[in-house]
């Protein structure tokens, strides 16, 4: 919070830093004076030397006071502590001149010394409560009883966007990941986000209250695996999803908030150092190196050369040979034009892309443009529908890793056919609905590893067809596969819907009703509910399905009129 | 790459976030981190999956009301001999009724009226009813379940407890535990579609939170496509609404939308500006997907006569397939009117005649474009219906109560296993007699062909996490292929 202004100068803001140093005077000097007060009361000193010595605490007092209000004001703090020990401090600054200004030199017994003596007596009184919350302030609630050896003060060394870089991850997506089973084993290797930026994070704004030495809710947050153990109110990250990490969402909380962490009047980790950790967070938490692989070299690369990685001399195993990934940008742009990838299996790099949702206006441009930087990378691919063509069969011979190619309902032709014979690795193939001719037959013939092949109204005759499937190991779907054969039936049953059973009663036909649907339900009409009825037909023989139908009908036959042949 | 200017795309990049894309677009990624992470860290969607999928998608049939096992798949060709006679208690084993046969004075076993053949499938035949003809002649691609239970006796706890994997309402319905898991596949169309059909006979209410989301973000729940008039209502913009006029508002609303989701951090409010922004792009994609006139003829005399009636099974099943090929995660189609307790054969061969040959139709048109290895079909009820007759029992007529404690589903497609039949009952098709299937069971084996183990497809809620199977459930690798 900035001071509005000619206070917001920068001497007034060194005034400010001055005040760890200026507050010990005002405390020697009053505890400084009541003693000499105690001596004078008993001639053993001279009054005429305390008055002095009484401004010079008054005044101390007062620099403390107000260099403390320059402080509180522009380093960020807030809250209840904080404002205590501003009015406390204020108090006694008052309370210091107060007692300069009644001292008399001469000493006579009376109501000024007496007030005078009450304000020393309180401004010292009150040096002890200031002095407790001012150091609360500083050190945390545990200053006085809490580890004696020094809190390491963070200083995260990497920059944001690097860090945004190494970790290739937004905002928190709320897109749903597997419950973790193992957590990642630590790992403090030098270029670790976790050791770099976020322990240090942790121990600047957390471990006070949430370490070795005080477990507040049975929390730690001072190592990876006391941070997955989480705390009494359970788990407090869930890596990948910082909507579900507690201690990011308490963080995030409004400071007056009860929830909020760190509790209000503790120092606060500003909006950058949230990010930080919330990019960690949605990056699945890594504890140790964040992918060995291409992000770590980009990042190390985008150092500059002077700066030394730390721990690199210390490290000199060489890094593991990257796992290839689909470059990030490519995949943006392809999601972005809303043609869907997906991971063919957790795990690896190999992609699904289908262009179901795009299929009208995805041509041989849009294969060229985004499908060809992910080539490598499909090992499936559905142009179902869509408006491709030949020639995007001929870009299409950079997937080496192409298994599965659906071409259904396209314009391809016999002639484009012959680039597939690029793709070593396909092995089922789609053409149903294309229009295909004889030229067909050679070009699947050469697909090595073809195991599978749907030719469904594809346009082939069935010379053609009988070509292909001289090649025993090709299933081949043609759409006119056999139904299930009927292998026996039972004979007539002695009853059935059909036929009643033998002896059942007939029913005459001057009773046979005139419809064969129940006006009312629509269902079937069983004889055994019928009724005679008189309308604008004459008397006719009403059928029904059941008894309750024809109350139904009794009370407005009119209704149902239409509903009768 | 240039856009025509009505393409929806044009729009998306309007509102993505720049911080997402500029964070999607920072460099490559390795693949060291864990399961799961990869999918995550390159920002694509099914994170959530841990194994290697069999299925995409999910057709699912529910026949509301129960079908009656007995007289459409589990043949029991010796209880014609037993007509009328009474069940036997040991049978029975004092098992619960339903109110409304439980005062009858006795229990007459009435045996199916309708004749049963035994196609060819890739065991030694299965029997099926002269009920189905057109889905009988598929029995090589079908896997019966002739063992399913349930727990529940009444129609809504039975259908909420096969939707959401508990009796009592309120958690999310299967479909979207897999939109949630899987995420979107297509992203002009919602990822979990619901179509109902009205049944011949007696229907049951049918609730909308059957494809609620539960406590999952709302954006997961089905989106019920509608029969008659708009598909969705209020999707198309009010007369005077240029759709220029429609974006700037749009944009308006999801930039306060989006400091209040960055204020309260509730997951809502972003689910409500993914929502607005998929009922825009609906706004071109669903009146294209209901239009069947780019279907040849040849397709629509495959799904019957019924195909052009708007709300038909005929209809909702090739709308299904042209969901499926658009690559919709979970397509429902509901078929109401299957609760048989009196005057069974008439109502249930209409039934029927309304289903056999536009589901067999999905399946062969699946299967010819290809989509059938990956999309997984099921088909049943809420739960069976009972050996003896509810009401008056004759040659020609007869009704069933409901029953839990065995019934018969079937599945096709995905993953599971061809042609085969699992489970059996007793001669009554009263209680299962060999390997039985519990709803979870069920539910745990389609996530498995979906990629995902049961166990750890979670959300945390209230302070623990649920699943679809709550605490139980096991994959049964006999249905798997």
């Amino acid at each position: 919070m900035a001071l509005p202004g000619p206070m917001n100068l920068d001497d007034l803001a060194r005034l400010g830093r001055l005040h760890p140093l200026v507050l010990h005077l005002p405390i020697g000097l009053l505890l400084g004076a009541l003693v000499l007060e105690a001596l004078a009361a008993r001639g053993k000193v001279a009054r005429s030397a305390l008055g002095a010595y009484l401004w010079l605490a008054a005044a101390s007092a007062v620099v403390a006071a107000s260099s403390g209000w320059i402080l509180g004001h522009e380093e960020g703090y807030g809250g209840e502590t904080l404002a205590r020990h501003e009015r406390l401090g204020i108090a006694l600054a008052i309370a210091s001149v107060l007692a300069a200004l009644l001292h008399d030199p001469r000493g006579r017994a009376g109501v000024r010394l007496g007030l005078y003596r009450s304000a020393l007596v309180v401004a010292c009184v009150l040096l002890f409560p200031a002095g407790h919350l001012g150091s609360t302030l500083t050190h945390g609630d545990d200053w006085l009883d809490g580890p004696r050896a020094p809190r390491p003060r963070a200083e995260p060394r990497v920059e944001p966007d690097t860090l945004g870089a190494g970790l290739a991850q937004g905002a928190a997506t709320g897109a749903p990941t597997a419950a973790p089973v193992d957590p990642p084993a630590p790992d403090a290797t030098p270029s670790d986000v976790y050791g770099e930026t976020i322990a240090p994070l942790l121990a600047t704004y957390c471990t006070s209250c949430h370490g070795a030495q005080k477990r507040k809710g049975g929390l730690r947050l001072d190592s990876p695996e006391a941070i997955l153990a989480g705390g009494e109110a359970g788990p407090v990250l869930a890596p990948g999803d910082p909507a579900a990490s507690l201690f990011l969402v308490r963080a995030r909380l409004p400071l007056e908030h009860e929830d909020h962490m760190p509790p209000e009047g503790k120092p606060q980790p500003g909006a950058e150092d949230l990010e930080r950790l919330e990019a960690w967070v949605a990056a699945g938490a890594p504890f140790g190196r964040p992918g060995a692989g291409a992000a770590g070299e980009e990042q190390a690369a985008t150092r500059a050369p002077s700066e030394p990685v730390r721990g690199a001399a210390a490290d000199p195993a060489p890094t593991p040979p990257a796992e290839p990934a689909p470059p990030a940008e490519a995949l943006a742009a392809l999601t972005a034009a809303f043609v869907h990838a997906e991971l063919l299996e957790p795990g690896r790099p190999e992609l699904r892309v289908d262009v179901a949702a795009v299929a009208r206006t995805f041509g041989d441009a849009e294969v060229a443009a985004l499908l060809v930087p992910l080539a490598p990378f499909v090992a499936e691919l559905s142009l179902a529908r869509s408006a491709i063509g030949d020639s995007a069969l001929e870009r299409l011979a950079a997937c080496r890793a192409l298994r599965r190619l659906d071409l259904r309902a396209t314009a391809v032709t016999s002639s484009g056919l012959a680039a597939l014979a690029r793709l070593p690795a396909l092995e089922e193939l789609n053409l149903a609905q294309t229009h295909l001719d004889e030229g067909a037959v050679e070009p699947l013939l050469a697909l090595p590893g073809l195991r599978r092949l749907n030719l469904w109204e594809a346009g082939l005759s069935a010379e053609a067809l009988a070509r292909l499937r001289t090649r025993a190991e090709l299933e081949l779907v043609t759409g006119d596969e056999p139904l299930a054969e009927v292998l026996e039936s039972e004979g007539e049953l002695a009853f059935s819907s059909a036929r009643p059973l033998p002896g059942a009663e007939a029913v005459p036909e001057a009773l046979r009703p005139v419809n064969v649907t129940c006006p009312v339900s629509g269902s079937p009409v069983n004889p055994k509910y019928a009724l005679v009825h008189t309308g604008s037909a004459g008397p006719r023989v009403i059928g029904f399905c059941c008894p309750n139908c024809p109350k139904e009908f009794w009370a407005d036959p009119a209704r149902f009129e239409d509903k009768l042949p | 790459m240039s856009l025509p200017p009505n393409d929806p795309r044009f729009d998306l990049g309007l509102t993505l976030t720049r911080r997402r894309f500029f964070a999607r677009s920072a460099g490559t990624v390795g693949a060291a981190l864990g399961t799961g992470a990869l999918a995550e860290a390159l920002g694509l969607p099914g994170a959530a999956r841990t194994l290697a999928p069999r299925a995409r998608r999910v057709i699912y049939m529910h026949m509301e009301g129960a079908p009656s096992q007995l007289d459409l798949y589990d043949h029991k060709p010796e209880l014609r001999a037993r007509f009328d006679q009474d069940l036997p208690d040991s049978i029975r084993q004092g098992q619960r009724l339903t109110g409304m046969t439980s005062g009858q004075s006795r229990f007459p076993v009435a045996p199916s009226i309708f004749k049963f053949s035994r196609y060819a499938n890739r065991q030694d035949g299965v029997w099926l009813s002269e009920l189905i003809p057109h889905t009988a002649r598929l029995a090589h691609e079908l896997c019966f379940v002739h063992s399913m239970r349930t727990e529940a006796i009444n129609h809504e706890p039975g259908i909420t407890f096969f939707q959401t994997g508990n009796q009592q309402p309120g958690r999310p319905s299967f479909g979207a535990w897999v939109s949630y898991g899987l995420g979107s596949a297509n992203q002009n169309l919602p990822s979990f579609v619901v179509m109902i059909t009205q049944g011949k006979g007696n229907m049951q209410a049918l609730a909308a939170r059957f494809w609620g989301s539960g406590f999952l973000p709302s954006e997961h729940q089905g989106c019920k496509l509608r029969a008659a008039g708009d598909p969705v209502l209020y999707l198309k913009d009010p007369p005077g609404v240029a759709r220029p006029d429609r974006r700037r508002m749009l944009d308006l609303v999801a930039a306060l939308n989006e400091r209040e989701a960055e204020r309260s951090l509730d997951p809502e409010v972003r689910a409500r500006i993914a929502q607005a922004e998929m009922a825009y792009r609906m706004q071109m994609s669903v009146p294209e997907l209901t239009d069947f006139s780019d279907e040849d003829a040849r397709t629509l005399e495959l799904y019957g006569p019924e195909v052009n009636v708007p709300g038909s099974f005929a209809a909702n099943c090739l709308l299904a397939r042209r969901l499926a090929e658009r690559g919709v995660r979970f397509i429902q189609l509901y078929m109401r009117g299957w609760d048989q307790h009196g005057n069974l054969p008439g109502e249930i061969k209409l039934q029927c005649q309304a289903v056999d040959q536009p589901q067999a139709a999905l399946l062969i048109d699946l299967k010819r474009r290809g989509l059938l290895d990956e999309t997984l079909v099921l088909w049943g009820g809420e739960f069976g219906r009972t050996v003896y007759s509810q009401g008056e029992l004759s040659t020609t007529n007869y009704g069933r109560d409901h029953h839990p404690r065995c019934f018969s589903v079937w599945m096709a497609g995905g993953g599971v296993a061809p042609g085969i039949t699992y489970g059996k009952t007793d001669e009554y098709s009263y209680n299962v007699v060999e390997n039985p299937l519990e709803v979870h069971d069920l539910h745990a084996t389609l996530l498995h062909l979906l990629g995902f183990d049961h166990e750890r497809l979670v959300y945390r809620h209230q302070g623990r996490d649920y699943r679809l199977t709550d605490v139980s459930g096991h994959v049964v690798r006999e249905l798997l292929a």
